[in-house]
Formats: structure tokens, sequence, C-alpha cells
């Protein structure tokens, strides 16, 4: 009995110490629940976030993931655009805040023809190498991205790239290309020394553009240094943040710690969990955009009862999107209506559904079928879809549609998307602009996804405004075709990403885009 | 000896084809097309056969395998579907973030589970015996992923002594060798202190006692070299584990070990990576179970007479 007894005060003792041990740690600096008042930042490094400490140029920012490549042709990933971003310049940029195309490498353009386009360079832009950029580089690079099986849709249309003199650059398409001008913002497109293409030169290993920054040292798995370019052509976007390292930590409670800490500067992706705490933290800016990337349930309206429009409509106003984003986002999320992103200038969400059971029942009821014979079987390839895919089969069993949730890796994802045995899938796309969004509902799109929508109305609209090179008649057809369909539904949108960053309160100036990029060069302490 | 380290390493090699095998098999059931996932969604047809032909992908499952041995038996772990670069570089680049981590954490845990073993058998019963197997309970049954995000908002956040991640400075180490170390501590304390028990009863111990040794010298000397061997055992089972790569420490103090970069592989179904990382997990535990038998001659020399 007595032994007993000393066992359990034992015990009871070290779960108190482990508890004691909790709390202290709790208690440490911007963990715990702090007062947004103007109390003093509590971290233990001095040095930690807040205001920089005098004279500091360099910059840490906090990577979730590595990219796989430097180069600018092997990839098509986030991390590594945001990496050439900083390396590499194309004819044309394009802006982070209003997501419309600006001249970059060229000086000025002109549109010669439905075809031809002139392009002027700027005079006297260097490469980190030295050498000094030149037409034959431009057209250089331009073949050079033509010969990767990936950059296809962003460099297929054009047919010839020549260099006229050292700095005039024509450019022919084979047919009209309104969207010319945002494919040579994209990262294929941009501009390499000709001289290190013809050499052979690992782009990934080596990055030699005319970017603002230098690439210093890759440590692979830990770390990314550049260093600012002091021959950077444009002024105004001269990187005033002189070392700039990159570092990868995957967990999201410890890249928020580190930011807490003052070991990085900048969190390129806060984990919503962690929102809350930084945004009380004086020291701390949290930086939210609502992104244009949109999640949207897919339906194969091919093979499966969603043929329907009337069935489709039941199921779009039978969710409510602000009950999705609240359970599955912890409410960080913008509620979508419209097939196609708010937030670019064509956007629109007229003849889009919102959240109505009465409506939905009509449209069952129009519809005449027999819901038990239905199942939207959706396939998931992260737990956050399953999360939405799981609160709507809640909301769904109110119009009698019985859905089934099937949760899968990537690749297994990717290979049922492009069956024709798919019912439905929870699926994200962000595209740069709103153009190269409505490409997506033309039939030639089924090739890859072969249960989506095919219409031969809709490939009119698309293949018109394709050809259409007058920018304002180009705005009002992507709105016609963004109306007609939502109004058809082809799929249903569900909502919008917030992207939040965040970052030591003594960084300025602070530009994070909507296409999920962040703009290193306006940054200063 | 070296004969029987020599057949123990050729003993290796079954074990290393049935491992890459089954690990090579099970990748390629796995449904999911690879080229697809590396070109995206805008890949045509065309295009994803193209790159599967570039790739062998297209070839019969069992001369993909051959080739992979082949390159095996040459040093070269093939090229990863993500990233385009040599496996074997990959691993080599991580590898010794891995062997470091693993080699403090088994110091941290060792100093630490063998005093708190050797102490709770001595003092069998007592209050001393209690603390020690509760602290190993707790080491046990604490979550590894809680203990370092604990010790990360205590050491690094409150105090400010480590760095939260990385291993960039000399003191990164501490707190991804402490938070690994103390899990395995439980494990080590907890066979030790049984281990030891066990020997503490044996007759030859009573006969040191009659023959007026001091406690000391009877438990360092005479118990705890004879209770060794299960201690031995688990100790390199856990070093073998942690050269695997700490997964879910590597994750949280953002450690570029190999255990990181086996998830990430697995997750981006880059089958070269996996196999490469499998290889050297399959070839470190061989090894060091091969040393853990070596040892056993050290510590007891009957054993050392079947060696010959």
């Amino acid at each position: 009995m007595k032994k007993s007894l000393s066992l359990k005060r034992c015990a009871a003792f070290l779960l108190a110490a482990c508890m004691v041990l909790s709390l202290l740690a709790g208690c440490g600096g911007g963990g715990g629940e702090k007062e947004p008042s103007n109390s003093t930042p509590s971290t233990g490094n001095p040095d930690a976030s807040g205001g920089a400490p005098a004279g500091k140029d360099s910059l840490t920012v906090a990577l979730t993931d590595e990219p796989d490549y430097l180069s600018t042709c092997d990839h098509d990933s986030l991390m590594g655009v945001q990496m050439n971003l900083l390396t590499y310049n194309g004819l044309i940029r394009i802006d982070m805040e209003t997501l419309s195309p600006v001249c970059d490498l060229a000086e000025s353009y002109t549109q010669d023809s439905d075809l031809e386009w002139t392009f002027k360079l700027r005079e006297g832009v260097k490469f980190h190498n030295g050498e000094e950029l030149t037409a034959a580089d431009v057209a250089a690079s331009i073949q050079y991205a033509q010969t990767f099986a990936a950059s296809a849709i962003y460099t297929g249309s054009m047919e010839k790239v020549e260099a006229l003199d050292s700095n005039t650059v024509k450019i022919t398409t084979s047919a009209p290309t309104p969207n010319l001008l945002f494919d040579l913002g994209y990262h294929f497109n941009f501009i390499l020394p000709k001289s290190l293409i013809d050499s052979g030169n690992d782009f990934s290993a080596n990055p030699v553009g005319t970017g603002p920054w230098k690439f210093v040292s890759w440590d692979k798995g830990n770390s990314i240094q550049f260093e600012a370019f002091d021959g950077y052509f444009d002024a105004s976007r001269k990187a005033a943040i002189q070392n700039l390292e990159f570092v990868m930590i995957p967990e999201g409670s410890t890249r928020t710690m580190s930011l807490e800490a003052g070991d990085v500067d900048f969190v390129y992706s806060v984990a919503s969990s962690d929102i809350d705490r930084l945004r009380s933290d004086e020291s701390v800016t949290v930086e939210q955009v609502v992104s244009v990337e949109n999640f949207f349930l897919f339906l194969n309206t091919v093979t499966t009862a969603f043929e329907d429009e009337n069935l489709r409509k039941a199921v779009a106003y039978a969710i409510n999107r602000e009950d999705i984003v609240a359970g599955a986002l912890n409410g960080y999320g913008t509620p979508s209506y419209s097939c196609v992103s708010m937030g670019y200038a064509e956007s629109t969400d007229e003849g889009s559904y919102t959240y109505d059971v009465d409506k939905a029942k009509e449209y069952m009821a129009a519809w005449g079928g027999d819901p038990s014979t239905v199942t939207l079987d959706i396939i998931c390839s992260n737990a956050t879809k399953t999360a939405i895919a799981t609160i709507m089969q809640n909301q769904l069993s109110a119009i009698g549609i019985n859905v089934t949730i099937n949760e899968m890796d990537s690749a297994t994802y990717q290979e049922q998307m492009r069956t024709t045995d798919l019912v439905s899938a929870i699926v994200s796309w962000s595209p740069a602009n709103a153009m190269t969004y409505v490409q997506r509902f033309h039939s030639t799109r089924r090739q890859n996804t072969p249960a989506g929508m095919a219409d031969a109305h809709m490939d009119e609209l698309v293949e018109e405004m394709n050809t259409t090179m007058d920018a304002g008649a180009r705005t009002g057809m992507i709105q016609t075709i963004i109306r007609e369909s939502n109004d058809r539904c082809w799929f249903v949108p569900i909502y919008q990403v917030n992207y939040f960053r965040a970052h030591a309160a003594g960084l300025q100036n602070v530009v994070c885009s909507a296409t999920g990029y962040v703009d290193f060069c306006t940054m200063h302490w | 000896m070296l004969r029987y380290i020599g057949k123990r390493i050729l003993y290796m090699i079954p074990v290393l084809l049935g491992v890459t095998l089954l690990v090579f098999f099970i990748m390629h059931l796995a449904p999911g097309n690879v080229a697809a996932m590396i070109l995206g969604e805008n890949a045509t047809a065309e295009q994803i056969a193209e790159l599967e032909h570039e790739m062998g992908l297209d070839r019969p499952l069992l001369a993909q395998y051959a080739a992979y041995l082949g390159g095996l038996l040459r040093g070269d772990l093939g090229t990863s579907y993500t990233s385009g670069e040599s496996v074997t570089a990959k691993i080599m680049a991580c590898f010794p973030y891995t062997v470091r981590l693993a080699l403090v954490a088994a110091v941290v845990s060792v100093l630490l589970a063998l005093p708190l073993g050797i102490l709770a058998a001595v003092k069998q019963n007592t209050w001393v015996d209690n603390v020690s197997m509760v602290i190993s309970l707790i080491g046990v049954s604490m979550p590894i992923f809680w203990l370092a995000v604990m010790l990360i908002l205590l050491f690094s956040l409150k105090l400010g002594w480590f760095p939260v991640y990385g291993a960039k400075s000399w003191n990164s180490i501490v707190l991804p060798a402490i938070s690994l170390g103390f899990m395995n501590m439980a494990s080590i304390a907890r066979t030790t202190r049984s281990s030891m028990v066990e020997t503490l009863r044996q007759d030859y111990i009573r006969t040191a006692y009659a023959k007026g040794l001091s406690k000391g010298a009877i438990v360092i000397r005479h118990a705890f070299r004879n209770g060794m061997l299960p201690t031995i055992t688990v100790i390199g089972l856990e070093i073998g584990q942690m050269l695997g790569g700490a997964v879910l420490t590597e994750t949280v103090f953002a450690w570029p070990g190999v255990g990181r970069m086996m998830i990430q592989a697995i997750n981006g179904r880059d089958t070269p990576t996996v196999m490469g990382c499998i290889v050297l997990l399959t070839v470190c535990f061989s090894f060091v179970n091969l040393i853990v038998d070596l040892l056993y001659g050290v510590v007891d020399p009957r054993v050392r007479t079947m060696y010959r």
C-alpha cells in the first residue's frame, strides 16, 4: 500500500512538473494569449522581429517547400517562379498589384499587325555575368523555352522570333494572340544570356539573368542565398535588401516561432492556426491577400447524371460556401460564386448561384430524377479538400444526394482526373489572368480532363475571344463567357484561397500578389 | 573474427535484394502516373508518353528493376524524378546531417538512460525506482512533436538560448538531439533496468557481496557488464532507426536530414529517391546490427568464442 502511494506521489509530482514546463514554455514570446494592446513584445531575443536593427540590409525568408529548380523552363511551380523573379526578367513583367502586363526588359512595343509585334529593348541592361543584353539573347531564350514540352501553352503561339538589330526583336505569331504580353511575362519566357544557352549552362545550378538579385549559393535542403545586383537596370525597382536568404521550414508552427524569435524576418506561408496569435503580436505584421486561386467542385458532365443542368444547379444552390469556409478553413477563405475568381479586371459574378435550399429543391424537381440513384463520389488529394467534401456531404443530404469521399495521393488523383470514370473532384486553379482562365471552358481541354465540360457554343465564344485583339471588346467577351458559364453551372465554385504572409513589423512596403508571389524588390527596412 | 564479419556483410546482399524488390514493386504498383504528375495538368497524352519513354517507365517492370540493380552495383542510385539530380548526391548531402543528429541524440539518450536504468534497478521498488520509471514512461508516451514544440517555446523563444530551426550553427543540434534522445532514452532506461534487476539477482552477485566487494564495484564491474547485452541491442536498434532519418524531429526543427527528404520523395512519388533512402536505411540497420553483434563479443567472452 505504502509503495503504491509512493508511486502515485512520484507520478503526480512528475506530471505536475511536466505541466509547469508546458506552462513556462507556453508563456514564451508570442506564445499564449496576448492583449492586443501596446504591450511590449515578450520575445526572448532582444533583436526579435519588431523594428529592424539599425543598418540591417538582409532578409531571411522562411519557405514551406524548397523549389526543385532555379532555372526558368524545368518547372511550373510557385516557389520556382518566385525564385525566377529574383534573378531574371522578361520582356514584359506582370505587375503584382494590378496583375497587368507592363514593360520590363522591353522599353516599348508596337503591334504592327494581328500577327506581328516589335519590341524595343532597354539599352545598357547587363546580365549578372557582365554581358550586355541584346536582341539575340531574347530570340535565343524564347527558342530555348520552346524546346520544353511544359512551356508549350506559353510559347506555342510564337512562330518566329527575330533579332532585327541589337536591341529590336520582332515576334510573329501563328494566329492572333491577344494574350502574348501575358505569355511573355511568364517565367518560361524569361531572358537568359545566349552565350550560356549555347554553352549548355545548367541554369538551375547557375541561374544567370538580368534580375535584381544575383544567385550566391544553394545549400540543398537548407537555404538559398542571393545578393543585390548592383548593375540592375531599373532604378525604381533596384533591391534595397542587400542579402536575401530563403530557408526551408516545412512545419508551420516552427515557421511562426522562428519569426517570433527573430530567426527569420518573413514567413511566406502562415499556418492558419497561428494567424490570430501573430495578429495580436505588435512586432509582427500579417498580410492577408484574397488570391485568385479558386477552389471548385468539378463535375463529370459527360457520363454521369450531372450532365443535366438542373441537377448541377440544384447542387450549386444546396452548397453553403460560408459554412465551408468557416468549418474547413477556420474562416480564412473567401466564399466564391463565380466560375472565374474575383480579382481580375474582367471578373464578374453575374449569373452565379448563392445558397438557397428551397431553390435547390425546385431544381431537383425540375430534374425529375430519383436522388437516391445519384452518388456524388468526390475525390480529394489532401486533408483540406476532404474537410470541404465532408461538409458538402452534409449539405447535399438536404436535397437527397448521397456523397462519398475518396482521399488519395496527388499522383493517383491526377490520374483519376484524366478518366471518364471520375464523378467529381475538389479542384483548384489560379492562372495569372482571366483570359487564360476561360481557356478552361474550351472543349480542347477535355484531352486532359475528358469528364469536363464540352459545349459548342462555349467553344465558339472562347475562339472568338482568342482572336479579338481590341482590349475593350475582349474584356466584354470574357465577361460574356464568365456569365454564361456561371449560368450553365458547369462546375460549382466554392472559395478563393486567402494567402497569409507574416513579417517583422519593421519591414516596409511589402507587396503580396493575388497570384501568390511576393515582390521583394519593393521591400526595405 | 574477420571471416565472421565478411560472412555477415555477404548476408546483407539478399537482405538488400529483398528490400529493394519489395519497395520497387510497391512504388510502381501504386496507382498514379509519375510522368503526368511531373508535366502537370496541361500535358498532352503524347508528352506524357514521351517523358515515360525518356524515364524508362514504359519498359517492363522487371527490366526497370534489373536496370536499377545494375546502377546500384555501380553506386548509382538513379536520378530524382522531381529535381533531376543524382539521388546519390542528394543522399550524400543529407546523410551527414542525419548521422550527426543520430550520434548526438544517441549520446544524449545513453548518458541519461544508463544512470537512470542502473539507479532504478539498484534502488528497486524505492522512490528512486519509481521516479526513474515514471520519467521513462513519460519519455515513451510523450509525442515527440509536442516535446519538440515545448523545447522550442522554452529554450528558443523564452530563453533565446538556441535557434528555432536549421543546422547552421553548432548549437542548432541541441534541441533536436534532446527531443530525439529523450524518446530513445526511455526505452533504453527501461531495458537497462529490467536487465540489471535480473542480473543483480544472480548467485555470483550474492557471492561478490559475500566476498566484501563494494556495492559500486559489484554494480559497475560485475552486474552492469553482464546485464548490458539487451541494452546494447536496444541502443543499436535505436541508432539504426535514427540513421534512417528521424522524420518528425527533422520536420519540426527543419533539420535537413534523410528522413525529411524521404517523406518529400514519397509525397512526390519520386521512386528513385525513396529507393535510395530505403537502401541507405537497410545498409545502416545491417551495419549497426553487425556492430551490435561484435559488441556482444567484447562484453561477453562466451560470445566471442562463437565468432571463431
